[in-house]
């Protein structure tokens, strides 16, 4: 997985089989190249290690003050303390050999957005998504699942109209007839009331 | 009770006229899946859990049973005529199955496929009529310090067998853990680590995390890159049904797939992607020429192939029996039968004999289904390939959406999925697993609730652990699990999962 170009589903070639693994590890001069940025794999590791120490000395706090026993056995802390302690202890394993590494050193790591467009891409579907959460109750479900298939149909393909509208609105019909009619499943109806 | 009255139970459950039909459902919405990359039997089982809250557990499992072991068949299929894996466990038989479809012999490429699948699922299936019972009579002695014992081996042996490195993969377990805890205590009934907030109050639920975990990260790993380049390999399928030549130089990779594969589906960490790696490297290995490897041998596609479908049968018996779900695909399945108000466990066979040999049952219907779904209807799956991805990943946006929704008609569930999608994209990027996280998530209560029952039963004593002769085992295994990268890094070895990649 080293050419921004390809599909993100595993895809071996046929010469080399194991040609994906190691994905997490695959530091070191190999000979597959750094692409523009220095460092990459040693950056994430130390930020996520971080974040597991972070996390960690959180439920390590909040477990304390659960308490960790109770009249001489476990108490409602015991195991979340342990856990916690352990997931600190992890994240130093992560934290220590990623600080070792040296910084310039050559990495077969791909850049965090492989493509240009890959940025807006992202943000556009987590808003449409993150919007349609915050719609829904609202708008209801018909209306806010046209409102949304339109927006992410036409991420893709900017230029056409005609086709995600219409894939849009007998999506949502029909899936209302499958899960409101069918199923019985509860969606809601919206202020207005006409789904 | 008999074996027969056993057989009679089984069909005469699955036979039913609802059963057959969902079964059906179950099977073609896995192929389904399984043809299509990226998107993965865990995030389409959760996706349709909300579809089986109408039903009985009975009826429930089997659509959902029959939805895993059928993305097993699907995921061959575009491996062997585009490159491309289906689903992970299907990722070895591009190798020669490709190769097989560029010189004209797609055709018995699939068909030893799904015939080697077929025999592979109902041995499976046999195995686990035969297995099961034994095994959750054992089980049945378990007290809390035993069970503390397996499942602590058991999320072992998943980091173990993770794909990246063993310390990530218990960083994500741990985390699992400790999500887990959120909500209320089940000793003392107190709330913990809620920081007030009222949608937590009850802990976590499953589905949104799952469908965030593998459903929408999945979406966003692949709305990030442009869709090009993907190629229908254009020949003729034809000749599906395997000549005398291909069957004489299958059969022994067919036996050998299904008997390893059955095995490797019980191991925790387990299940189709392992045991489909371990048959292709076995094959090549048993070969009396192996150089022909790569270039297109049916052996590289018969022994993966079988051994996945034995795998995800295999995989079945010990959540079935002991409680345990080995993949995050059998932990969604226990979630599913729990929501229904069946634990599954040791005394499941007793107390919903029904449920466990319904599903029994529902398999080999299930398997003799998918034959005829993924031989005679190829055409139709290779024409859904030609789907383009921008029209697909809004309706996986949309299904995950309902679903997270419909689990508690909650919309704080939807932004909790949506709050994991971003986790498991970070995380995909970063270089660390989700299942190890969903397995230890769901393991959780029930590993907390035994630890300190244990503790009760000693009095605070942890050596209750090793004086027990069945948990010492257990904690041993996973003790040894845990030192051997270090062992075997100065011996300059690797762990087996390292070479192993799911997406």
């Amino acid at each position: 997985m080293t050419s921004g170009t390809e599909p993100n589903w595993p895809r071996p070639t046929n010469d080399s089989p194991m040609r994906a693994k190691r994905k997490g590890t695959g530091i070191g001069g190999d000979g597959l190249g750094p692409q523009g940025g220095k460092s990459r794999m040693r950056n994430r590791e130390i930020l996520s290690s971080l974040v597991g120490l972070g996390l960690g000395t959180l439920f390590l706090i909040g477990s304390l003050r659960e308490g960790l026993f109770r009249k001489g056995v476990p108490g409602p802390g015991f195991l979340p303390f342990i856990t916690a302690l352990a997931l600190m202890g992890l994240s130093l394993m992560v934290f220590f050999p990623a600080l070792g590494k040296k910084k310039g050193e050559k990495e077969a790591v791909e850049k965090f957005f492989p493509e240009k467009d890959s940025f807006r891409k992202i943000l556009l579907g987590l808003g449409a998504l993150f919007l349609y959460g915050v719609s829904l109750e609202y708008l209801g479900y018909i209306s806010t699942t046209i409102l949304f298939l339109v927006f992410t149909f036409r991420l893709m393909e900017r230029e056409k109209w005609k086709g995600p509208l219409f894939f849009a609105v007998s999506t949502a019909f029909l899936t209302y007839l499958l899960f409101v009619v069918l199923l019985e499943v509860q969606l809601p109806k919206g202020v207005l009331g006409i789904g | 009770m008999a074996f027969g009255e056993q057989f009679y139970l089984a069909f005469s459950v699955a036979l039913e006229p609802l059963n057959l039909f969902l079964c059906f459902l179950g099977c073609l919405i896995g192929t389904f899946v399984g043809v299509l990359p990226g998107l993965g039997p865990a995030a389409s089982i959760s996706l349709l859990l909300p579809i089986t809250f109408k039903l009985s557990p009975v009826s429930a499992i089997i659509m959902l049973a029959g939805l895993y072991y059928g993305t097993m068949y699907g995921g061959s299929t575009t491996s062997i005529l585009i490159n491309v894996p289906g689903e992970a466990a299907s990722v070895v038989t591009c190798l020669d199955g490709y190769q097989m479809a560029r010189k004209g012999r797609a055709g018995p490429a699939l068909g030893i496929a799904a015939f080697g699948s077929f025999i592979a699922g109902t041995f499976g299936t046999l195995m686990i009529m035969i297995l099961a019972p034994p095994l959750a009579g054992f089980a049945l002695k378990f007290g809390p310090p035993e069970f503390v014992g397996l499942v602590f081996m058991g999320l072992t042996m998943v980091t173990y067998l993770s794909s990246g490195s063993m310390v990530k993969a218990l960083m994500m377990a741990a985390i699992g853990l400790l999500l887990s805890y959120i909500g209320v205590d089940i000793v003392t009934g107190r709330e913990r680590f809620t920081l007030g907030i009222a949608t937590i109050a009850g802990g976590f639920d499953i589905v949104p995390i799952v469908m965030g975990l593998f459903g929408i990260s999945e979406v966003l790993l692949n709305l990030e890159r442009s869709m090009a380049g993907r190629e229908v390999f254009q020949t003729k399928i034809e000749h599906l049904f395997p000549n005398r030549r291909d069957w004489k130089e299958s059969s022994g990779s067919i036996l050998r797939g299904s008997i390893l594969g059955f095995f490797l589906g019980l191991i925790p960490g387990g299940g189709g992607l392992i045991a489909s790696f371990i048959s292709y490297a076995v094959e090549k290995k048993v070969a009396r020429r192996p150089e022909n490897f790569g270039k297109g041998d049916i052996r590289g596609v018969a022994g993966p192939e079988t051994a996945n479908n034995a795998g995800a049968q295999g995989a079945f018996i010990p959540m079935l029996t002991m409680g345990v779900p080995c993949n995050v695909v059998l932990a969604i399945l226990m979630g599913a039968l729990m929501i229904h108000g069946v634990t599954p466990g040791p005394r499941l066979i007793i107390e919903h004999p029904v449920v466990f040999w319904g599903v029994i049952g529902s398999m080999y219907v299930g398997n003799a289904m998918l034959l005829v779904l993924n031989l005679p209807l190829i055409g139709l799956w290779v024409r859904l390939l030609k789907v383009p991805y921008s029209y697909l990943f809004p309706f996986i946006f949309l299904f995950c959406l309902i679903g997270a929704y419909t689990v508690g008609n909650n919309i704080m569930d939807v932004h909790i999925m949506i709050l994991f999608g971003i986790l498991g994209y970070l995380m995909k990027k970063y270089g660390y697993e989700p299942a190890p996280l969903v397995l230890a998530f769901v393991l959780g209560p029930m590993f907390e609730n035994a630890l300190r029952q244990s503790l009760i039963i000693s009095r605070g004593n942890p050596v209750i652990f090793l004086t027990r002769p069945i948990a010492a085992v257990f904690v041993l295994v996973a003790l040894l699990l845990l030192v051997s990268p270090l062992l075997l890094r100065i011996w300059g070895k690797e762990r087996p999962g390292v070479g192993l990649k799911e997406d």
